[in-house]
């Protein structure tokens, strides 16, 4: 057991450290609730009294940008995009994990080899299948390319999982006479809960946060997630900080939140999942 | 395997491993198509051009730059988050509140968007932001975070290691935590100092959290898009490029679709084939420590 001196020591490294993780954050909350006057006179201190709520009031909702707006198309594609994953990579997974054949196999391989595809190696021609197919600029033209891009990873983390489960619960499943289909869904998928809640995390932060896609894929004008949305936003005035520090602020705070609430699923969730992939 | 059963993993296994196909694997065949041919993107017309891309390419001062960006921002951000990353863990590996609270404030900014907490950095350190004001105010001179090309690049490796460290750090602080005590013990009775026990010890039990935290840097870094893109717009004068920038610019803003093409097979290549040793040599290292 280390000694009490050795303990206190660490607290010289570690609070510089999260200091400077946390810096950016407390000017970016304080100064969105300060003027630009305010902002360039002393950028790193608040005074309670000259604090405003101006810089959301005026780029929250803009002629060309609407906060609200991309909240719900964010909400949208990503909620849409992580069920649909869950649902058929879980079933996918049980196939791959209790099912062994070579047409199996390869597909495994091909699925695997998906891991590691960069995702803007396959935006240029991913364009091309989506205009053909009449869905580029549209939500389900991003959903379903989400959805192709995040099917190996979902599947890598699911089947791992479902290879633990011991095959004497569906097997005994199989006597009472229950189909697979059920057998899955009524016994195995609840028991498939560490590993979904790692997926749902990783998925839905991944797709949250997504830039390139999106951008390319619903274009820039007429439909934009948080992301892009405060992208195109800021562009338009690139050195009015109070404004950017506002869209920021705004853009950030359903995580924010989401974190407050949840740390610990968030913690364990995207450490556990990973260290098991 | 009766009848139903087999309709039944039909069923379970054709909706997701189609869109997979549609979606992924059509357009990397496509692009493989595009990079022989000399297509601009929108004519409707377009001629056989071998391999005439790839020499292009092969010769293109542009792409050099951009791989030797990215490669510089993939080793300096994968080395410096990984040996902070250890080092945090091993001072953090502490129950209590204080770690819970360390633990939390480490982990958050990842969770943000690169789009996001690049414009927080950029209003902080662009020419007109919060610092360089400071700097003068003070009596000092406005430094070029973003305008000068080296600088520029440098600043992105910063920022890229000051994003991802916190999550490294909790990566190896659950690998640390899940090393039997007992082993310690072992040693500390032969006199092991702390070094040795780092070195023979912890060290060699992190391997699995040390693959995962090499390869999650590692890909990130490869595929280096999003704070290029708010910070810099690749430049100064395409000095800050990556090769995932230079896809995508390329392809999309230059019309040159089927060059794009061949630089995206060239980044596909580079990336598997430096994944795949990478991994095979991790799991390979951890199946000799563990």
């Amino acid at each position: 057991m280390r000694n009490e001196r050795g303990s206190n020591i660490r607290h010289i490294f570690l609070i510089p450290l999260s200091l400077l993780l946390l810096i950016p954050f407390y000017i970016a909350v304080i100064n969105a609730f300060k003027t630009r006057e305010d902002i360039l006179a002393n950028p790193f201190s608040m005074s309670i009294g000259n604090l405003t709520l101006d810089n959301f009031l005026r780029s929250a909702v803009t002629p060309s940008f609407n906060i609200f707006k991309a909240y719900w198309t964010s909400i949208l594609i990503t909620s849409v995009s992580v069920v649909l994953l869950i649902l058929l990579c879980s079933m996918m997974s049980f196939v791959f994990a209790r099912v062994q054949n070579r047409f199996l196999s390869i597909c495994y391989l091909l699925l695997l080899s998906g891991l590691m595809i960069p995702p803007q190696v396959i935006l240029i021609p991913l364009v091309k299948v989506l205009a053909k197919l009449g869905l580029m600029f549209t939500p389900q033209g991003l959903i379903l390319y989400n959805i192709g891009f995040y099917v190996p990873f979902t599947v890598f983390i699911f089947v791992g999982f479902i290879r633990t489960l011991s095959r004497e619960l569906d097997e005994s499943a199989k006597i009472d006479g229950a189909s697979q289909l059920t057998i899955f869904w009524r016994i195995l998928f609840p028991l498939l809960r560490p590993a979904t809640a790692s997926a749902v995390i990783f998925l839905s932060l991944w797709i949250w946060n997504d830039f390139v896609n999106p951008v390319i894929i619903l274009g820039s004008t007429k439909s934009y997630t948080v992301t892009t949305g405060i992208f195109q936003a800021v562009g338009q005035y690139s050195t009015n900080w109070e404004d950017v520090f506002a869209l920021v602020v705004l853009a950030s705070a359903p995580i924010f939140v989401l974190y407050l609430f949840m740390q610990k699923q968030f913690i364990a969730g995207l450490t556990e999942g990973s260290l098991k992939g | 395997m009766n009848k139903n059963d087999r309709w039944a993993y039909t069923l379970m296994f054709s909706p997701g491993i189609l869109i997979y196909f549609c979606f992924l694997l059509v357009p990397i065949f496509l692009l493989v198509y595009y990079s022989f041919y000399n297509w601009d993107g929108i004519s409707p017309s377009y001629s056989f051009a071998g391999l005439s891309n790839y020499v292009e390419a092969f010769h293109d001062k542009a792409f050099g730059r951009a791989l030797f960006v990215t490669m510089f921002i993939t080793v300096v951000a994968t080395l410096v988050v990984n040996i902070l990353g250890i080092a945090f863990a091993v001072l953090l590996n502490k129950k209590g509140r204080m770690t819970n609270f360390y633990r939390s404030v480490f982990f958050f900014p990842l969770l943000l968007s690169t789009v996001s907490v690049g414009f927080i950095w950029k209003s902080i350190l662009s020419y007109n932001g919060l610092l360089n004001n400071l700097i003068e105010q003070l009596g000092g001179e406005r430094i070029e975070f973003f305008g000068d090309p080296n600088l520029a690049v440098l600043t992105i490796t910063f920022l890229a290691i000051w994003q991802s460290t916190g999550f490294v750090i909790v990566i190896y602080l659950a690998g640390l935590q899940s090393i039997p005590l007992s082993l310690y013990e072992a040693v500390r009775i032969d006199g092991a100092n702390r070094w040795q026990q780092f070195k023979h010890i912890t060290f060699p039990m992190l391997a699995p959290a040390f693959t995962m935290s090499i390869i999650f840097m590692f890909t990130g870094s490869m595929r280096e898009y999003d704070r290029v893109a708010v910070l810099t717009y690749g430049g100064p004068a395409g000095a800050t490029e990556t090769i995932a920038y230079q896809v995508v610019k390329v392809g999309f803003n230059a019309n040159r679709l089927s060059y794009s093409a061949s630089l995206a097979v060239y980044m596909l290549i580079i990336v598997s084939i430096l994944a795949v040793s990478l991994t095979v040599y991790l799991r390979r290292r951890e199946e000799k420590l563990l």
